[in-house]
């Protein structure tokens, strides 16, 4: 038994599916897509239940990705019963999705979500006559409370039902389909998606070609509007039989003070600096705790058992790396995680994307991309994750350079343990400087040559919401899992590498190498660059390494202001991670991913050499 | 030849505007044009005697009221045109932007306010809604005021047009501006959400007041 959850975006969809499954949840990519579908089982009067959450869309027929692995899993008709999530209070548009999946016919369920928020704004709603209008059941819950979700299990079992509601098309379309369905032996949804140019036949879609042509020509106006228009047509009288009353909106506009330049932007401003300060505080704060902890409980113990040479090298890198895995994992992104998902479900977000829109247009980018650009303060890895959510591949092409560059959590490590501890605050920051002056460079090029349409932003404001603990902290953990199955087995082989190289003396030998290269073109000595490029497996481990290599944590004593800024600078530019190198290919593509890994190479290494000249 | 330039010119530094830039600089709208730089000196100088647009002496060019309201007169006459061409008559939307190019300097006022109506709803309106003195306005969504109620009469937009299809904006929806940021785009409400969107998509809505 299966049972797929599919709504817009913001209906609380993810939200009933987790009350529905609890923690044990599974994220598996659909065949042919990366977009990750979750899934998770609930025991049911002895039958075990698989339950999907489908990403939040608008159409179930566009060329999106989301929208794409969504029609395939309806298509496939794997699920047993699909349970369209709306929300009550904008049910015209959630409507529309509606009658879309509709059409496949396959058993449904309706789940009529926020039922305060609409009674709040005088909405109210005849679900019995939407039940028999709809020709399926209708569920009226308040998810954030856990109210009646507790029926949509049962109800899936005993009482989904093919809806039998029909959109009426425009005659034109109605016979052209009805001739596809005759002619190419399709279903009637088939046909319809057929006509949408949703086909894989080249006979249909030659027949397609056809009548589309001579609708088109009749209408002046696309197929995919007609249907479009006929849709919205149907939703709207749905919506105006079953919505009893409607009061005009009342109550203050907090929005106005949000979203307008005076003091939305500075309010902005605020809130992006305060959790930036918060989470690195905290971060430092758990951070220590957390290494100290391992430090005596584990690598204590583990180096006075006196194992073989080897294997004691083996150990210490592997307990190394799970020791940096948590001591960065944990603090840093974990509590950044806590503040996004603060902002996301505030519905604040989606206002900061809209004040910062303008600013991103001059890179090339719209307000949806400074997702991934605060995300990558964090950690880079779940930042280029999440470009996929911008539109154009020139928008991810371009983003996937600015995110790399951004000084995520292990960068400020090694900003805040190196430049602030050794020459002061000051020159910490005009660290960041140099950074954020060259991303304003490198997206204004960007935007230049970077092949692609620009086209602008389209985004769905959510409405301001109380954020809910418990969800906030559910979201949290889910994507710091996400982010551990990730980059903790790159940690531990990264680790084991550095070990055997230790071990084996090829370090030295590799010192010896790179010694004039070091100190001609960074004026630092070659242990040094030796520490930069196992950066590369993990940043802040530049700067445990450099510790190690120079023998003394007492870095101001062997290294000069000058040496120690460029050294900072360097192994905040140069290289992304190789986790992150790992997600670029991932969501862009291996090119993409070696010339942007290429890019930051040639940079950190320009602006190091530049450094050595001015300041020596 | 010499007034089509110039409205050509007008029209480009209002679309300029509208998007955000404040002041355009000489070389940009040069690119923008097609042209030299050099080529405009003349023009513009006589186009800054006119009381059409000032040029600051960093060469950047900022509209004067006076020519930005003849810029958006043009664009306003444009965008109707190219909805007419690839909308009613089915031309590809390139040929109908090049023909609405030529033809926007040339149509009158009249023409065109009878076109727009007649795009909204063909066969009806245009004469009885004359008689009853109520003007039909046509403008672009990026020139509506915040707080305004509008129908849309035309949605003109290549790439993200099926998401605004999904979204409800079709010709005849009711919208308001529920917020506007000079330059930085606009917020609407259609069918009880608000939707945010970009200078340039709002642009290529075309909206009416109703009367």
């Amino acid at each position: 038994m299966k049972i797929g959850l599919i709504g817009n975006p913001n209906v609380g969809k993810s939200l009933i599916f987790h009350q529905l499954t609890g923690l044990g949840v599974e994220v598996s990519n659909y065949p042919g897509t990366t977009i990750g579908l979750q899934s998770g089982n609930i025991c049911f009067e002895k039958e075990i239940i698989e339950v999907v959450d489908l990403p939040g869309i608008y159409s179930i027929e566009g060329d999106t990705e989301e929208e794409r692995t969504v029609r395939a899993f309806v298509d496939s008709g794997e699920a047993d019963v699909i349970v369209a999530v709306l929300d009550a209070g904008r049910l015209e548009r959630n409507l529309y999705l509606m009658l879309q999946v509709a059409e496949y016919r396959r058993p449904m369920l309706v789940v009529l979500n926020m039922m305060d928020e609409a009674e709040r704004s005088g909405i109210q709603i005849d679900t019995r006559k939407l039940s028999s209008l709809l020709g399926v059941e209708v569920i009226p819950t308040v998810a954030v409370q856990g109210k009646n979700t507790g029926t949509i299990i049962p109800l899936a079992l005993s009482a989904a039902r093919v809806p039998t509601v029909k959109v009426l098309y425009d005659h034109h379309i109605e016979a052209a389909a009805k001739s596809l369905k005759t002619i190419h032996n399709l279903d009637w949804d088939k046909a319809i998606m057929a006509l949408l140019g949703h086909t894989d036949n080249p006979d249909v879609l030659e027949a397609v070609s056809a009548l589309s042509e001579e609708i088109e020509r009749m209408h002046r106006m696309t197929v995919a509007q007609i249907v479009a228009g006929n849709r919205h047509h149907c939703a709207e009288r749905i919506a105006s039989e079953v919505i009893l009353s409607r009061l005009p909106k009342q109550g203050p506009d907090i929005d106005r003070l949000l979203t307008t330049r005076i003091p939305g932007i500075p309010i902005l401003a605020t809130i992006l600096i305060s959790i930036l300060l918060t989470v690195f505080i905290i971060g430092s704060w758990l951070e220590e705790a957390i290494v100290n902890l391992i430090e005596n409980l584990v690598m204590q113990p583990f180096l006075a058992a006196g194992f073989h040479p080897l294997a004691e090298q083996l150990g210490t890198s592997i307990i190394l790396a799970i020791q940096a895995g948590f001591g960065i994992a944990f603090p840093f992104i974990f509590t950044f995680y806590v503040f996004i998902a603060l902002l996301e479900d505030s519905g604040y977000l989606t206002r900061a994307a809209f004040l910062a829109d303008r600013t991103l247009h001059s890179f090339g980018m719209h307000g949806q991309g400074i997702i991934p650009l605060v995300l990558g303060f964090g950690c880079n890895v779940p930042a280029i994750m999440s470009i996929r959510l911008l539109r154009t591949r020139r928008e991810r092409v371009i983003a996937s350079f600015l995110v790399t560059l951004i000084p995520c959590s292990a960068r400020t490590v090694i900003i805040a343990g190196l430049v602030a501890a050794f020459i002061g605050l000051a020159a910490a920051m005009s660290v960041y400087l140099i950074v954020m002056v060259i991303i304003l460079i490198t997206g204004m090029i960007l935007s230049r040559v970077t092949p692609g349409e620009q086209f602008g932003m389209i985004l769905e404001m959510s409405p301001l919401r109380r954020p809910i603990a418990k969800n906030v902290l559910l979201k949290s953990w889910l994507r710091i899992r996400e982010f551990l199955v990730i980059a903790m087995p790159l940690l531990v082989v990264a680790s084991i590498v550095l070990g055997l190289f230790q071990y084996s003396g090829l370090m030295a030998a590799f010192e010896e190498f790179i010694e004039p290269f070091s100190i001609a073109v960074f004026g630092i000595p070659s242990y040094a660059t030796t520490a930069l490029i196992f950066g590369i497996l993990r940043k802040e481990m530049a700067l445990e390494t450099l510790v190690i290599l120079a023998g003394t944590a007492d870095l101001g004593s062997v290294l000069s202001m000058a040496q120690i800024y460029i050294f900072a600078v360097v192994s905040v530019l140069f290289i992304p991670c190789i986790a992150t190198i790992a997600v670029l290919k991932k969501e862009v593509g291996i090119k993409t991913a070696f010339v942007v890994s290429a890019y930051t190479l040639i940079t950190g290494i320009l602006v190091g050499a530049l450094l050595n000249m001015l300041l020596t | 030849m010499q007034s089509s330039f110039r409205e050509d010119i007008l029209e480009t530094l209002y679309k300029e505007k509208v998007t955000g830039a404040p002041a355009t600089p000489v070389q940009r709208l040069a690119t923008l044009l097609g042209r030299e730089a050099k080529d405009l000196d003349g023009i513009l100088s006589k186009m800054e005697k006119d009381g059409d647009l000032e040029i600051s002496p960093d060469n950047n060019i900022i509209l004067t009221s006076r020519g930005a309201e003849t810029g958006g007169k043009i664009m306003r006459k444009h965008r109707i045109l190219e909805c007419f061409f690839s909308e009613m008559l089915g031309m590809a939307p390139e040929t109908a932007g090049k023909e609405a190019c030529t033809l926007e300097h040339s149509i009158s006022d009249e023409t065109i306010e009878r076109l727009g109506r007649y795009i909204r709803g063909p066969g009806r309106g245009g004469p009885r809604g004359m008689r009853r003195g109520k003007r039909w306005q046509a403008l672009t969504l990026i020139e509506a005021a915040e707080g305004e109620h509008l129908v849309i009469s035309c949605v003109r937009c290549r790439g993200p047009g099926s998401r605004l299809n999904d979204l409800g904006l079709f010709p005849g929806t009711p919208i308001s501006v529920v917020r506007k940021i000079p330059g930085n785009g606009i917020v609407i409400r259609v069918k009880e959400s608000d939707i945010a969107l970009s200078p340039e998509i709002a642009a290529s809505i075309l909206v009416e007041r109703p009367g």
